[in-house]
């Protein structure tokens, strides 16, 4: 596997590249380091006001990427690059053709919770169309520096192009050479007041549909290869926060969320409930693209 | 089937309390349930806020042609009928802590049949009254409308293409649909879709909207207040004082929000009793404040057929727009909630018979994305809806009032039966004045029922003749304790 590493001279990018060389040494890959600046106007100007600030930036990106060269040393073949750009989107997915990644991974925004994610601008924007699944270090993330990747859990909400995201998820445990866990978030609903019908109603719906999700769940684990073995669970809880923390997570461990299906196929694209698993996981999320109903059966 | 249990077992077996406590129990059953604490105050407003809204803003245009200046003794018998009956509830929701309503109480503790037509009345009592709500809402909507821009919607998008003549349904009028009340209905499915519910505190900003609108109401109409619209009082006797007691009955379903909360409250040997008749209290001086001031106005015959009464009332007497518009704009905010209220009701009983299978599996899906029960939300808005848009509202109410005592008469006789057959059972209430009570409440139910339009009766037979044949047929066979009495039988053999 290919990663390519959207890096900034910033502890997101360092966050991010650490997210990157975890996964990269976890199954013999390699990383592509990317610094997006920028376009300048090619063309002399008066004063060279221009070609000053097409050096600089130059200078700026040199500087970030031997950072970056320092941070990754010899434990990982690696690669960095600079490229200007329009945009730090266009850059990166351009960089993400041209050196054929197999995984964008990018950094969490500042304002976001120790220990969560949030997306900034830049991610925001690669999470509605990034063309490869996309890697998102929570913020603070510091994986000790043995640390594996040692599971993949796979975020399965029963509905039917789920399926296709386990399969993709399943497929990427194989090439990981990791354990796959099934999770299915059964966010009890706030119940509504007053009631008639008393004032435990909602937990009537959520058991319902934890016992549905466990179902589901059965199912599609009896139409997967026996490579990788899977697991199944249910995080149960009132919040998303408290859901996720129903259930034992490993260090080195990643949670994948598949795109919504209101997106193109073969993009990601950021549903409700997949950012807020993005948003609240307290493990790295990676987020597949869509994969079309046809690939489901 | 052979080893299929007979029919009398399958009508009276019971669901065990322990599967029941289980269906409902929340993410951290074994860890000690954090326990809400709703407090005694919050407890009445639930009460308050869920009863009024579902009537009194139109249902003395129905009742003042049947009781006269009379309705006022209507509207303190039927309060406290609805008293009795909710303190018999209380106990029974005490008892078996669970959700769903009678229909889970009938389950555990009378048998299968009783729940099924426990369940048939309460669809009467949360489906129908939402329809009847709705068609109320329209009225007041199409007040605002008129105010605000000086015409109102055509007549034939307000009203439905059903009339009801002496109660007889017939095709007539001018009417072709009921559109706002469609709309309205559709709103609060999108709504319980989402899975947006209202919360204490949207309830307690509806008490104090409703509560102001109707203070604002009395406060305007006494000072055009005149005695002698109050005579003759009773002009058709008790005969109609009854009779309208019995549709007014319906004015006061939402109470169970209070009975229902027995495992919620913090001492709810004295904080529930305390709720229920603190609610009853205030919710029946308003009704009537509102009812003796609104007949000091208006003569009692110019009651009948008006549309958005009480803005109507406040718009002849002032002579002035806006505070009719003010009351109408009031009554479309707040029955817009209670509609919503009632919606779920009506939705997590249906979840609930669904999920003991009683009801095709369709109704007990939970949908993925918004992980709420969207297949059931919307079969419910449809009929709920389609109801609105082409039944007239007189019909409603009695029907809503039928059910709605009739599912009242079974839990005060599951409340006599249990302190029978179950002596030692726990409960967190207990009825005072027992055996008194229990069968007052139900003498008063049944003296109701019979005030009731005959009509009524008719239909009333025809649904539960509907609910029967769709019970034989489909729910006995596919009842989840049926499929534990076969696998019992199973494990004998």
């Amino acid at each position: 596997m290919r990663y390519l590493v959207g890096y900034s001279a910033d502890q997101g990018g360092r966050e991010a590249l650490a997210l990157g060389i975890l996964l990269a040494r976890s199954n013999g890959g390699d990383l592509v380091v990317c610094t997006i600046l920028p376009e300048t106007w090619g063309h002399p100007s008066m004063a060279r006001v221009d070609a000053e600030y097409a050096t600089f930036l130059e200078q700026h990106a040199k500087k970030a990427l031997d950072k970056a060269r320092a941070q990754v040393g010899k434990r990982v073949p690696a690669e960095f690059v600079s490229r200007s750009a329009p945009s730090a989107r266009e850059g990166l997915f351009a960089t993400a053709e041209d050196v054929s990644a197999d995984c964008i991974v990018l950094g969490s925004a500042r304002a976001a919770r120790a220990g969560s994610f949030l997306e900034g601008s830049v991610t925001s924007s690669v999470l509605y169309s990034a063309p490869v699944p996309v890697a998102l270090a929570p913020r603070g993330y510091a994986p000790g520096p043995r640390t594996q990747l040692r599971r993949v859990t796979c975020a399965f909400s029963a509905a039917p192009e789920s399926g296709a995201t386990v399969r993709a998820a399943a497929r990427l445990c194989v090439v990981l050479k990791v354990p796959l866990r099934l999770t299915t978030f059964v966010v009890r609903d706030q119940q509504m007041y007053p009631s008639g019908v008393g004032y435990h109603a909602e937990n009537m719906v959520s058991n319902q549909w934890r016992s549905q999700a466990m179902a589901a769940q059965k199912k599609i684990i009896a139409t997967l290869p026996p490579k990788p073995p899977v697991t199944s669970s249910i995080s149960d809880g009132k919040t998303w926060k408290a859901a996720f923390n129903s259930i034992p997570w490993k260090d080195g461990e990643m949670i994948a969320v598949g795109s919504s299906s209101l997106g193109p196929l073969l993009r990601v694209f950021l549903g409700s409930n997949a950012a807020k698993i993005v948003r609240n996981a307290p493990v790295p999320c990676i987020v597949l693209p869509r994969h079309g109903a046809a690939e489901a059966e | 089937m052979n080893g299929s249990p007979s029919l009398g077992a399958r009508l009276l077996r019971k669901k065990p309390i322990e599967m029941l406590v289980g269906d409902t129990a929340g993410e951290d059953a074994g860890h000690g349930h954090l326990r809400r604490g709703i407090t005694p105050f919050q407890l009445t407003m639930f009460g308050v806020g869920s009863t009024i809204g579902t009537g009194i803003f139109f249902v003395l245009a129905q009742t003042v042609p049947t009781a006269g200046p009379a309705v006022i003794i209507s509207f303190i018998i039927a309060g406290i009928v609805a008293g009795l009956t909710a303190l018999c509830y209380a106990e029974m929701a005490s008892m078996i802590p669970v959700s769903g309503s009678s229909y889970s109480y009938a389950y555990a503790t009378l048998g299968e049949g009783v729940a099924y037509f426990v369940a048939s009345c309460l669809i009467l009592e949360y489906g129908i009254s939402a329809s009847a709500v709705a068609v109320g809402w329209s009225g007041y909507l199409n007040k605002v409308i008129e105010i605000v821009f000086g015409h109102g919607l055509p007549a034939a998008l307000l009203s439905a293409p059903l009339v009801a003549d002496g109660y007889s349904l017939a095709f007539g009028g001018d009417g072709i649909i009921n559109l706002p009340a469609v709309i309205l209905v559709f709103m609060c499915c999108l709504l319980l879709i989402r899975g947006s519910k209202e919360s204490a505190k949207a309830n307690a900003i509806m008490v104090l909207i409703k509560m102001g609108v109707l203070a604002m109401f009395v406060l305007i109409a006494v000072t055009g207040f005149s005695a002698s619209n109050l005579q003759p009082f009773a002009p058709f006797g008790f005969t109609g004082i009854s009779s309208a007691a019995g549709t007014i009955f319906f004015t006061y379903v939402g109470l169970d929000a209070v009975s229902t909360a027995g495992e919620e409250v913090e001492n709810p040997k004295r904080n529930l009793p305390l709720a229920i008749i603190a609610a009853l209290i205030i919710v029946t001086s308003l009704y009537v404040l509102v009812a003796v001031t609104a007949l000091g106005v208006q003569p009692a015959g110019e009651f009948a057929g008006q549309e958005a009464g009480l803005a109507t009332i406040l718009q002849n007497l002032t002579g002035h727009d806006w505070p009719a518009l003010v009351l109408a704009a009031g009554a479309v905010i707040s029955v817009f909630s209670v509609t919503l209220v009632v919606l779920y009701g009506q939705t997590r009983i249906l979840f609930a018979m669904a999920r003991d299978g009683m009801l095709p599996e369709l109704f007990d899906r939970v949908n993925p994305r918004t992980m709420s029960p969207v297949a059931c939300t919307i079969v419910v808005a449809i009929f709920v809806g389609a109801i609105a848009a082409f039944v007239p509202d007189a019909i409603l109410w009695d029907l809503t009032s039928m059910g709605t005592l009739v599912a009242f008469i079974v839990v005060s006789t599951g409340v006599m039966i249990l302190r029978r057959t179950r002596p030692d059972m726990q409960r967190g209430f207990r009825v005072p004045f027992y055996p008194v009570l229990p069968i007052l409440s139900i003498v008063a139910c049944c003296w109701l029922i019979f005030n009731l339009n005959p009509t009524v009766f008719k239909l009333f037979g025809v649904w539960l003749v509907f609910a029967a044949i769709f019970y034989f047929a489909y729910s006995a066979r596919n009842s989840r304790l049926e499929k534990k009495a076969a696998a019992a039988a199973a494990a004998r053999s």
